[in-house]
């Protein structure tokens, strides 16, 4: 595999991670605590 | 002992690259004992969080002190194709650990609230996170079009010179966090002199370069159109070129509104002894469509020469392997061969009608007994070379270096071809920078 399509994977699953922290963290959950 | 020295000195390079980065991993392991640096999943995941940021950093840092083309470098890594290809990994991986970076610290916001890591995430909630997100996020962009998205040749240097700016926002990030390199005097000094050395990099070769690199005045005094779309230009520097070796190649931009001002890499295909050097351009790209613009007497200018794909050629059988225009460094080689050493050379073309300076190689056939040249017609033959056609015809190649010039996936499976033969990699030199 090479650097190009590793660095491409995490792109994606930085934007992946990226978005559902504001989808869970400002949408769904808001300011709730988990501890 | 040629071979062992060459690899030796290849590898220095790499090795250098690996102790840079271990340095602030070292001092960042003398701040706070491990006991604590990893005493909770917590604590273990913000220990990892920093070293992808200070290895990252560093490993950006490296990537642009490479890109400023030094013969320091070059002999590091034996050669500056071997130099730009470490300058795009090492490019590549420091923004992989930099993409890491604010994920795993991301986490650790997460277990404490989702809202505070999403919050993170934002910018304008502190300088600091701000400029590490902006830093993240223009890196990001600029790589994503120049690895992704097909543009001219200009535009792509255009957009891969703000990668600098990038840099400078992310140190700017890493001494205004609250960090160990806020806090710690020996890592701050060493993340502070590796990024001031890579920002004078940057600054010299690409905001001051016009001025600052050095560069050599050059006229155009022959031009031989050749079969295939290429054209031999002859050019008389108007200071001699000293130290100019066959294989190498050198930077040229011609002074003329009909070409962009950029430079691009071509090898040299004649050193010859009244000081004029030749090129043989081939209409590829967008810059070198230009070429019927090409006139005598047209100034130019020239960067180099550079290259060390002949440097350590003293083994006595040699195995050349040329495709389509990568025959140009072969034509200077073939021009300085000595009688003891035997090469093989295998050009490899589409048609026999484009084999440029086939004419020189059949008279130097004519004065070296050793020197044998296979002209290999792939529509004639009906497919590629391979390393074991090469093997068939060139016998045991046990001892011989075996040196090849074309275009890259042509280059790569060679020498695939050829380590599944057992040949050392050491063995096998490639050169990447003469396909303009």
């Amino acid at each position: 595999m090479n650097l190009r399509r590793i660095t491409l994977i995490v792109l994606v699953v930085f934007w992946v991670i990226v978005i559902l922290a504001y989808i869970v963290g400002f949408v769904v959950l808001k300011d709730a605590k988990i501890i | 002992m040629t071979s062992v020295k060459t690899h030796m000195r290849n590898n220095t390079g790499w090795m250098l690259v690996v102790l840079l980065c271990l340095i602030p991993i070292m001092l960042w392991y003398r701040i706070s004992p491990m006991s604590i640096r990893f005493a909770s999943m917590y604590a273990t995941i913000i220990s990892m969080g920093q070293l992808t940021g200070l290895v990252g950093a560093t490993l950006f840092a490296i990537s642009l002190i490479l890109s400023g083309r030094f013969r320091m470098t070059e002999g590091l890594f034996g050669g500056m194709n071997r130099v730009y290809i470490a300058h795009h990994i090492i490019g590549g991986i420091g923004f992989i650990l930099l993409m890491v970076h604010p994920l795993i610290l991301l986490y650790t916001r997460a277990m404490v609230s989702y809202n505070k890591a999403a919050l993170f995430l934002l910018p304008g909630q502190n300088v600091s996170d701000t400029l590490g997100i902006l830093s993240l996020l223009s890196l990001m962009a600029l790589l994503i079009l120049t690895y992704y998205v097909k543009l001219h040749y200009h535009i792509w240097k255009l957009l891969h010179k703000f990668l600098g700016a990038s840099f400078f926002l992310g140190f700017l990030h890493m001494f205004v966090t609250q960090s160990d390199v806020a806090r710690d005097m020996p890592i701050r000094a060493y993340m502070l002199g590796i990024g001031a050395i890579a920002l004078c990099v940057y600054v010299y070769r690409t905001i001051l370069g016009r001025w600052l690199v050095r560069k050599r005045p050059c006229t155009v005094t022959s031009l031989v159109p050749l079969a295939g779309d290429m054209i031999q230009v002859g050019l008389q520097p108007h200071q001699p070129i000293k130290n100019c070796e066959p294989g190498q190649f050198i930077f040229l931009s011609f002074n003329s509104r009909s070409f962009s001002p950029e430079w691009h890499p071509f090898s040299i295909s004649s050193i010859n002894p009244d000081g004029t050097i030749e090129v043989i351009i081939k209409q590829l790209g967008d810059y070198t469509k230009s070429i019927a613009e090409i006139c005598l007497g047209m100034n130019a200018s020239i960067e180099g020469p550079y290259g060390r794909f002949y440097h350590d050629a003293k083994t006595p059988k040699q195995i050349w392997i040329a495709g389509g225009v990568g025959i140009t460094p072969f034509l200077s080689m073939a021009k300085r061969l000595n009688t003891e050493t035997a090469v093989d050379l295998y050009y490899v073309v589409h048609d026999q009608q484009e084999a440029v300076g086939s004419g020189v190689l059949r008279e130097l056939v004519q004065v070296h007994e050793n020197f044998r040249v296979c002209i290999y017609d792939t529509t004639e033959q009906k497919a590629r070379i391979t390393a074991k056609t090469i093997q068939e015809t060139s016998g045991d190649l046990s001892g011989h270096d075996i040196y090849i010039c074309g275009p890259p996936p042509m280059m790569n499976s060679l020498k695939n071809q050829f380590k599944s033969l057992r040949i050392p990699g050491d063995r096998i030199h490639t050169e990447e920078f003469s396909m303009s």
